[in-house]
């Protein structure tokens, strides 16, 4: 964690825009994490609950937003087991519509998750922290907690807006988390995308090389509810997520 | 809850299965896999409160998991292509660098292996989700590479999911009211319960019990026992050359018997003493070449770690030089060890030992307190005594004598730390740690660029390229700055130990021996 001096690596699947694959990147990472050998905690942080749904948990934050973040609030009788035995998490419910609200009644907001994460950090060696789309009091929280920041990005002049966007807003902080943006959704059969694609690559050193195809078999992780690894693990997207782990992990060990 | 284990004397495997099935959960089929607990010989792993396993299955033809456990948190788990040995077998990412800052130079022996057949059963709630995992464990047959094979009884393993305690909880209930036992330990406790595997490891400090008041002679040939435990205990890992370790216990261990033999003046008989210190010299005479060469292997990659790629390597040969020493060097050793008149001492000292000797000399009944503050006072007196005659033109064999009696005042009480107060004791190490370190690094500086020198005229003779020698000239160069860089720390080092506060602090540690 940043500044704990704890050896967990808290990283954040985070996007400003809806729709690029962050969620399914949250879960698809953890597993290949987890097979890679981590202890994993998944903290659901968006109302929507996929990720909660994806891994199989049951989609409930007891207490409410107010338990979870609020005062008195802590992650650890918030964690859960998953089918995965290395893998956990802090499941999501609609009542996390409200957390921006939670936030802003306790001091030192920003620095909330980071303080919640610090207890458990002994127990895992990577958070992955599913965001709502947009900036936000929540996603300021997570910048504080986060050591990076994993963007999927669409290989559109629109993601590709968003992404000069987070850059300009993570300018002013202290010690921001470290971006490491990837293309995500790749349709190689667009000419525009692949000629976005090169424009990201040059215009963000940070860039990771491994890009996640637009592939049928990621849509199939809704009604499958797991990580393409597990239900599909010679697939070219498993593939393309082991490899983007394995980038990601030798920037963190 | 916690993991809890049972098990059931008059049940086979396939009832048990059948009574799970009827308690609704969802049992699956039968595995079986090879269990291979790793850990270092000073069990470092379990020290840690860690359980590290290779794992092998049948669809592991070369290559194992390697699951790593700790209390308090899940597991983890990795596909690795061969069981790792030093921290450098062990893959990159999370796992790998949790056991690397470890091990250090210690390799991952096999405690033991054992054979098993697993099932595992669920409960899953309405929609689909796992609430609580019960795992069967049979025909676990337990291999040591030292024991004869062992059975284990089947057990049965309930495991809650975090934050849902209460199906297992009940699970439990249920077995226990069917007449299953529940047992104070785990598989993995049984197993090395029956193959007398102790986690621990091998103990390298002093672990006898002392009092002050027990008679020194007493004391003296309890400690000597203790250290010929631990030389026994590396004998063989050192003639294997299982790590570095093994040798550098053994031979710290020789090192303190030869220090607490001279030490026995009058508390133990001088013909038992006479014979002994010769012995022992010789043995730690044979020890001295492997381990320099050994200590210099590791040092290695700290001396190389400014230089460049080129500079690194072209000092391979000089690597591959110390190399090729050190396996001549250790050939000699290891013969040593074989060796009729090293085995006899051994099994003579231990004899010796155990023996009440009949010319009890004079000390030998005083309390042993009282015969320790005597020696530590001494010893303490000489170093400082040493240490003040030391200037800045004083030669460099002046800091080596220093150094060796500031490590007969160590040896002194760490082989007694069993008789002192703890805290003073760790308090009193400290400051001469301190001291110590600062004389280590001038001493392996030196010895070390002395080394060089001479491989450097060995390689000049085998006709080494230009740049080898330059970057050999280079290397030695630093290590001589390093020795300079440590006689200048060495006036500040002193007085820290030269010190009212030092001196408080033997002072309490006297009376309280004399106590």
């Amino acid at each position: 964690m940043t500044g704990s001096g704890q050896s967990m690596r808290v990283l954040a699947t985070y996007s400003i825009k809806g729709g690029v694959g962050k969620t399914t990147s949250a879960v698809n990472l953890a597993y290949e994490a987890a097979r890679a050998g981590a202890r994993v905690i998944v903290w659901d942080l968006d109302p929507q609950a996929a990720a909660t749904y994806l891994l199989r948990a049951k989609a409930r934050v007891k207490g409410g937003a107010d338990r979870l973040v609020g005062k008195k609030g802590e992650l650890d009788s918030h964690v859960r087991s998953t089918d995965f035995a290395s893998i956990s998490v802090v499941a999501a419910d609609f009542s996390l519509r409200n957390l921006d609200v939670r936030l802003d009644d306790i001091k030192k907001p920003v620095e909330r998750f980071a303080a919640l994460l610090e207890p458990i950090a002994d127990q895992y060696d990577v958070a992955v922290l599913d965001c709502p789309p947009s900036i936000s009091l929540v996603s300021e929280s997570v910048f504080g907690a986060a050591d990076a920041l994993l963007v999927p990005t669409i290989p559109t002049p629109l993601s590709e807006r968003t992404l000069g966007q987070l850059a300009d807003f993570l300018a002013d902080w202290k010690r921001p988390p470290m971006v490491l943006p990837f293309v995500s959704m790749l349709d190689r059969r667009r000419a525009m995308q692949r000629e976005t694609t090169i424009r990201l690559h040059a215009d963000w050193p940070k860039m990771l090389a491994t890009h996640i195809p637009n592939a049928s078999i990621i849509e199939r992780m809704s009604s499958a509810r797991g990580a393409v690894g597990e239900f599909a693990p010679t697939s070219p997207a498993a593939a393309a997520y082991r490899q983007l782990w394995a980038e990601i992990s030798e920037r963190l060990w | 809850m916690d993991i809890t284990t049972f098990v059931h004397r008059d049940l086979p495997f396939a009832s048990m299965m059948d009574v799970l099935r009827r308690l609704g959960l969802d049992a699956g089929a039968p595995r079986s896999s090879q269990h291979t607990l790793l850990d270092t010989a000073d069990g470092r792993l379990f020290a840690a409160g860690m359980t590290l396993r290779a794992i092998r299955t049948s669809e592991h033809v070369n290559g194992a998991h390697l699951q790593l456990e700790q209390a308090g948190s899940v597991p983890a788990s990795v596909a690795v292509p061969a069981i790792p040995r030093w921290a450098h077998d062990l893959p990159a990412g999370a796992l790998g660098h949790r056991l690397r800052a470890l091990l250090e130079m210690r390799a991952l022996l096999p405690l033991v292996t054992f054979d098993v057949r697993v099932a595992t059963a669920v409960e899953r709630d309405a929609e689909d989700r796992a609430v609580a995992t019960v795992t069967v464990t049979d025909e676990i047959a337990v291999g040591s590479p030292s024991g004869p094979i062992v059975d284990v009884p089947c057990t049965v393993t309930v495991v809650p999911q975090l934050g849902q305690p209460k199906p297992a909880e009940r699970i439990s209930a249920q077995l226990q009211a069917l007449g299953f036992e529940l047992i104070g330990s785990d598989v993995l406790g049984l197993v090395t319960a029956a193959a007398a595997v102790d986690r621990r490891g091998i103990r390298f400090e002093a672990t006898v019990s002392l009092e002050p008041h027990t008679p020194a002679g007493a004391g003296f040939r309890a400690v000597l026992i203790n250290l010929l435990d631990t030389i026994e205990a590396n004998w063989q890992g050192t003639i294997s050359d299982l790590d570095t370790e093994f040798l550098h216990d053994l031979r710290v261990a020789v090192r303190r018997t030869r220090s607490v033999i001279g030490q026995a003046k009058r508390v133990l008989p001088e013909s038992l003493r006479s014979r002994y210190r010769d012995d022992f010299a010789w043995l730690a005479g044979a020890t001295g070449p492997t381990r320099d060469l050994d200590a210099y292997a590791l040092e290695w990659p700290r001396y190389v770690a400014d230089l460049s790629i080129a500079g690194t390597n072209a000092l391979r040969p000089v690597l591959e030089h110390i190399i090729r020493h050190r396996h001549l060097a250790r050939a000699e050793l290891v013969a040593v060890l074989q060796s009729e008149r090293a085995h006899t001492l051994l099994a003579d000292w231990r004899i010796a030992l155990a023996t009440e000797p009949a010319d009890r000399p004079s000390q030998a009944d005083e309390p042993l307190g009282v015969a320790l503050a005597k020696r530590f006072r001494q010893a303490h007196q000489t170093v400082l005594h040493q240490g003040r005659l030391i200037g800045s033109e004083s030669p460099a064999e002046h800091l080596h004598d220093l150094r060796k009696d500031a490590k007969k005042l160590r040896y002194l009480v760490e082989c007694f730390a069993t008789a002192m107060p703890a805290q003073l004791h760790r308090r009193f190490v400290k400051q001469l740690k301190g001291l110590q370190d600062n004389l280590g690094e001038h001493q392996d500086a030196e010895v070390h660029a002395a080394e060089l020198t001479t491989v450097a005229h060995e390689l000049g003779d085998e006709f080494a390229a230009h740049e080898t020698l330059l970057a050999l000239g280079a290397l030695t160069e630093r290590l001589e700055q390093s020795q300079r860089d440590a006689r200048t720390e060495f006036t500040a080092r002193f007085a820290a130990y030269d010190s009212t506060h030092t001196q408080r602090i033997v002072d309490s540690l006297i009376e309280a021996l004399e106590q």
